[in-house]
């Protein structure tokens, strides 16, 4: 009788190195985040170093309520994370987080926190109640109480499948939202501008629907000079193309879809003609 | 007398409101702060000129455009001497206009030679 190689420890081995594979190399399959967490970035400039955990920053409460652009080029913020450098000095000369969270600006007839205060060296404390302050944004690994809940916040609001679960495109246009898009003492009074026209961007791939790209919508949110030319610097019908490989690394429309704005999964959110 | 007192009373926290939401509303207060002075206000009124015409550059002339990129220029050397916050904000902000602006006159440039 023939011996017959026993197959079992040889399907043990490779599961293990299957794992350890899986472990180390790529493919694996990342955890969708939470509606709620969708956008969410740390931002640990200094914090540890300072003695505070990480702030822990909701995109989805902010972009509630103001446009990107007010951010992004009005106040400042750099749209990669880590990017601005913001230290509690400039919030609390009035910069960055500190443009709003003053404790004198107002949301729904409530004053926003104030973000960091003077050095507290001298006092050699931090009252119980200014650090629950503190705990409101250098919140990582803790469970501030927050003002606003997604969940509530967010109840009435239009639903989409990815990303927050929201449709926000909607949610603006049914008047759930109003975005604030100026700060009086920060931002430039701006004339009524031209709008550029939809522009259709013919995919290579046979059959893929083209990308309806609006420049009204993505003007309203982001303005001009937050895309062009950081991270569109590349003309219309130009040599370089832009490829949904690069879209998924965070070039072109994945600096924002992806990480902020609807996710790339949902592709027929741009790819939205009769197929060519 | 007492009646006195209470109206001057009244006049010092009407007045401090009022100051308080002209500080506020008119700009020249904390947010973004860009100080009160003229010197501040002189220097926050040529950066809001320049890039207040980021949205309209598309349809700026090159004569125009090639204004505002040397306005966004001469500007950039005076941002240099403010204190180390506003300068790192505003600065960031005239790059951002004075690269729409580049990045505008090169599309009518490039479009021109098509």
């Amino acid at each position: 009788m023939k011996k017959v190689l026993c197959p079992l420890p040889l399907i043990v081995l490779l599961l293990a190195a299957g794992t350890v594979f899986a472990q180390h190399g790529d493919g694996i399959k990342k955890r969708r985040p939470l509606p709620e967490e969708y956008g969410t970035i740390v931002i640990n400039n200094y914090s540890e170093y300072s003695g505070l955990s990480a702030v822990v920053y909701p995109h989805w409460l902010h972009r509630a309520i103001y446009t990107c652009r007010l951010c992004h080029v009005d106040v400042g913020f750099a749209m990669k994370t880590g990017g601005t450098g913001i230290t509690a000095g400039d919030n609390e000369k009035g910069f960055y987080c500190g443009t709003c969270h003053n404790g004198r600006m107002l949301f729904r007839g409530k004053p926003i926190f104030q973000a960091c205060e003077p050095p507290h060296s001298s006092r050699g404390w931090i009252p119980a109640e200014e650090a629950r302050r503190c705990d409101k944004c250098h919140s990582e690994g803790k469970q501030p109480d927050q003002d606003y809940d997604f969940y509530s916040f967010t109840a009435n609001f239009p639903k989409a499948r990815f990303g927050n679960g929201i449709d926000w495109e909607k949610a603006e246009t049914q008047g759930k939202i109003h975005l604030i898009d100026f700060i009086n003492g920060v931002s430039a009074r701006r004339p009524d501008f031209p709008i550029p026209s939809d522009d259709a961007i013919v995919p290579k791939i046979k059959g893929m629907p083209k990308v309806i790209f609006s420049h009204k919508k993505h003007m309203d949110w982001s303005g001009c000079e937050l895309c062009h030319p950081e991270i569109f610097s590349i003309e219309k019908g130009g040599d370089r193309a832009m490829t949904m490989s690069d879209n998924f690394s965070g070039k072109y429309c994945g600096a924002c879809h992806g990480k902020v704005a609807f996710p790339l999964i949902e592709c027929d959110r741009c790819h939205k003609s009769a197929s060519q | 007398m007492k009646k006195i007192m209470m109206a001057a009373f009244a006049v010092l926290i009407l007045s401090g409101a009022a100051f308080a939401a002209d500080a506020r509303f008119s700009g020249t207060g904390k947010p973004g702060g860009a100080g009160s002075g003229p010197e501040e206000r002189e220097w926050i009124n040529e950066f809001n000129d320049v890039c207040s015409a980021t949205t309209a550059s598309m349809a700026l002339s090159k004569d125009e455009l090639n204004s505002h990129i040397r306005s966004a220029d001469a500007l950039k050397g005076r941002l240099g001497c403010l204190e180390d916050s506003a300068k790192k904000v505003y600065s960031r902000r005239l790059r951002m206009c004075h690269d729409m602006y580049e990045f505008a006159l090169d599309a009518k440039v490039k479009e021109d030679k098509k």
